[in-house]
């Protein structure tokens, strides 16, 4: 369909009888105009001959009786002379307006000197009656003529200004019956079109009113368990901000804590450098006594060096042994002679026996020193070398320490610099958490808001339909459907009334209730019939 | 009374009379003969003069001698004219035997080389041996001419 606006219906309707007014206004003007013209001609012309003629005829008959009376009183000559003088000043206006032969005029005018200075002449002695005066008569004769003449002049110009009126009338009357008819035609076929897309805006509306009214009703509900569920989260934040100071004391405690580790860790690294360079020192000793172990084990070469000289001396009893020996073989031998150089012998074995015997026990005790001192130093050596090991294990695993409390150190500054930002984290959060509650509660209200202004909706849309009612009957006259209380009170259960193409309306029930769609059988609250 | 030389072997100590004896010498480089008896260990040079070294440890069957032993020395007997050195663990002492106190006991058992037995003040208990049995001549002989 095409979309007119309903202006151009109102434009096309006020334009036609501007029209019409307009083309009336310059009939009228255009009539006004001729008959002006004409009746400006009938004065200028036929009417002013005919006052002039008429001055003339006044002043003539004037001047006439002044005549007849001229003998009894000469004082009116003064005024005879302004008569003449009008006469005069009416024969120059006659000149003007009259519109036939000019001679006639002229004929006029000299007749009327002739008779004029006749009066002057025959003063004295004219006293005699107008009518035996044939320059008077002739004078009448021309005056009446003049006058016969402007009065057919003027009857012609009537009769033509009547004639044009007359028209212009007729022209007038056509264009009005005409105009009429045209704005009688214009005006029901806007009202008809008006009526059609007012009743078409009317079924909108109506359908607009039923959505509003659901929707409304739907804008209720919802905001209603908007609000619902704004209390249960501003509940909920309020619980989530107690959990979040909560929070935020153990971080603060998390916060203090790292401090005091860190400040530990610190000492702790400083410990780890003292142990480490007390470690340094027990190296420095362990080597020492490394070197001392050294010391003795040269000691034990020095013993051993005594057992190799003890080695000798035992050597040098083996053999002074075997001489003595040999010594008591050779004093057996020589019997009697050799008594007294076997007890030599026999002295020097027991001298070497003794020497061996001192020598057994020196190289045992050196033996047993050897030994015990090469015990102390393997032992020592064992020991030094497993200290060292373990000082060197100490040491490395000191130093893994220190290294480990350097590292400490740097992760209890990142857990101490984490905790604070996780503090200050906190904080924002409180506040945000403080700045929601405020939008919730500020929600919660604006729900409750919401909830009024749709239950306000609600009332408009009623009235809204209450007042397309109103309109439906301006437009037709009366309504169509009475359907709106049914719908409303429905409506007002929760129910959704559709209004279908065919004007019937469904009412869409809730809360289990079956859909039920209705036809209108009469009018009335319970006038519907389910289908 | 008589004089005995008392040395050791094989942890005895053994006594023999000091007149069998020719002289005591340290232990020297043996020059192995072969294809002998094992108790053979060789000759010595001693002063120019060929000695046979026995090992009567062996002979006795006490195991067999080494001469590592710094104690070790060669016991030099004269039996038959023929000079015989005898490796002994260690010479002991020169002691003074009453030979009536020696307990004869080549009846006892076949032995050849220990004829008595004496046993000392300290207790202890000395075989009384006999040079003269510690090798046979022949053998002596053999081996000298195969030195």
């Amino acid at each position: 369909m095409k979309k007119v606006k309903i202006s151009h219906y109102l434009s096309i309707l006020v334009t036609i009888p501007i029209f019409i007014l307009v083309g009336m206004l310059y009939l009228g003007q255009t009539s006004l105009t001729g008959v002006g013209s004409y009746m400006e001609k009938l004065y200028r012309n036929p009417y002013a001959t005919s006052s002039s003629i008429k001055d003339i005829r006044s002043g003539v008959f004037e001047l006439q009786c002044l005549n007849l009376e001229e003998n009894q009183s000469l004082k009116n000559s003064r005024k005879i002379e302004e008569i003449n003088k009008n006469v005069e000043k009416s024969i120059e206006i006659l000149k003007i307006s009259y519109l036939g032969d000019h001679e006639h005029i002229s004929a006029l005018e000299s007749k009327y000197k002739l008779w004029i200075n006749s009066l002057f002449e025959r003063r004295p002695s004219s006293v005699q009656p107008e009518r035996s005066n044939p320059l008077y008569n002739n004078l009448l004769e021309a005056v009446d003529s003049i006058n016969m003449y402007a009065d057919t002049k003027g009857k012609e110009f009537y009769s033509k200004a009547s004639l044009y009126t007359k028209r212009k009338i007729d022209v007038f009357l056509y264009t009005v019956i005409s105009s009429i008819i045209v704005l009688v035609l214009a005006s029901i076929f806007v009202s008809r079109r008006l009526n059609h897309i007012i009743s078409g805006i009317m079924l909108k509306l109506k359908k607009g009113g039923v959505v509003v009214l659901n929707e409304s009703n739907e804008i209720a509900k919802s905001s209603k368990a908007l609000s619902d569920e704004t209390n249960e989260a501003a509940s909920a934040l309020q619980e989530s901000a107690s959990s979040m100071e909560e929070l935020s004391a153990m971080v603060k405690n998390n916060v203090n804590q790292a401090h005091k580790s860190k400040n530990l860790s610190e000492e702790m690294e400083k410990s780890a450098k003292v142990v480490c360079d007390k470690t340094s020192e027990l190296i420095d000793s362990m080597g020492k006594i490394a070197e001392s172990n050294q010391d003795i084990a040269s000691l034990v070469l020095a013993i051993e060096e005594i057992a190799e000289k003890t080695k000798i001396i035992d050597d040098i009893v083996f053999q002074t042994k075997i001489l003595s020996f040999n010594a008591s073989v050779e004093a057996e031998r020589a019997g009697e002679f050799g008594r007294g150089f076997s007890v030599v012998a026999q002295e020097v074995s027991n001298l070497a026996k003794t020497s061996g015997r001192a020598s057994t026990e020196i190289s045992e005790i050196v033996k047993s020193s050897v030994k015990n001192a090469q015990v102390i130093y393997e032992n020592n050596k064992m020991r030094v070398e497993k200290g060292s090991s373990l000082v060197d294990d100490t040491a490395s695993f000191i130093k893994k320490i220190e290294e480990d409390s350097a590292n400490i150190r740097l992760n209890i500054e990142q857990i101490l610099s984490a905790s604070q930002d996780q503090a200050a984290g906190i904080s924002q959060m409180n506040e945000a958490i403080g700045q929601l509650d405020q939008s919730t509660q500020l929600n919660a209200s604006m729900a409750t808001q919401s909830s009024t202004a749709a239950l306000e909706l609600n009332q408009q849309a009623i009235n809204l339909q209450a007042m397309v009612g109103e309109l439906e009957i301006l437009v037709n006259g009366h309504r169509k459907s009475q359907d709106t209380d049914d719908q409303r009170s429905f409506a007002q259960e929760g129910g959704k009334v559709l209004i279908l193409q065919d004007g019937h309306s469904k009412l869409k029930g809730v809360n289990g209730t079956k859909d039920k769609e209705f036809r209108k059988v009469a009018n009335g609250a319970n006038s519907w019939e389910k289908i | 009374m008589r004089r005995y030389f008392v040395f050791c072997i094989g942890g005895k100590k053994f006594a023999i009379p000091m007149l069998e004896i020719e002289e005591v010498v340290l232990p020297q480089e043996i020059s192995i003969v072969p294809e002998q008896d094992k108790y053979l260990k060789g000759v010595i040079n001693l002063r120019g003069e060929i000695v046979t070294v026995v090992d009567i440890k062996i002979k006795l069957g006490l195991g067999d001698s080494e001469i590592v032993d710094k104690k070790t020395c060669f016991v030099v007997f004269k039996v038959d004219g023929h000079k015989v050195a005898v490796i002994v663990d260690e010479v002991e002492d020169v002691v003074q035997i009453q030979e009536t106190e020696i307990k004869d006991v080549r009846d006892l058992k076949k032995t050849k080389f220990v004829e008595g037995l004496y046993r000392t003040n300290n207790d202890q208990l000395l075989l009384i041996a006999n040079s003269r049995k510690l090798l046979e001549i022949d053998v002596i002989e053999k081996l000298k001419n195969a030195a």
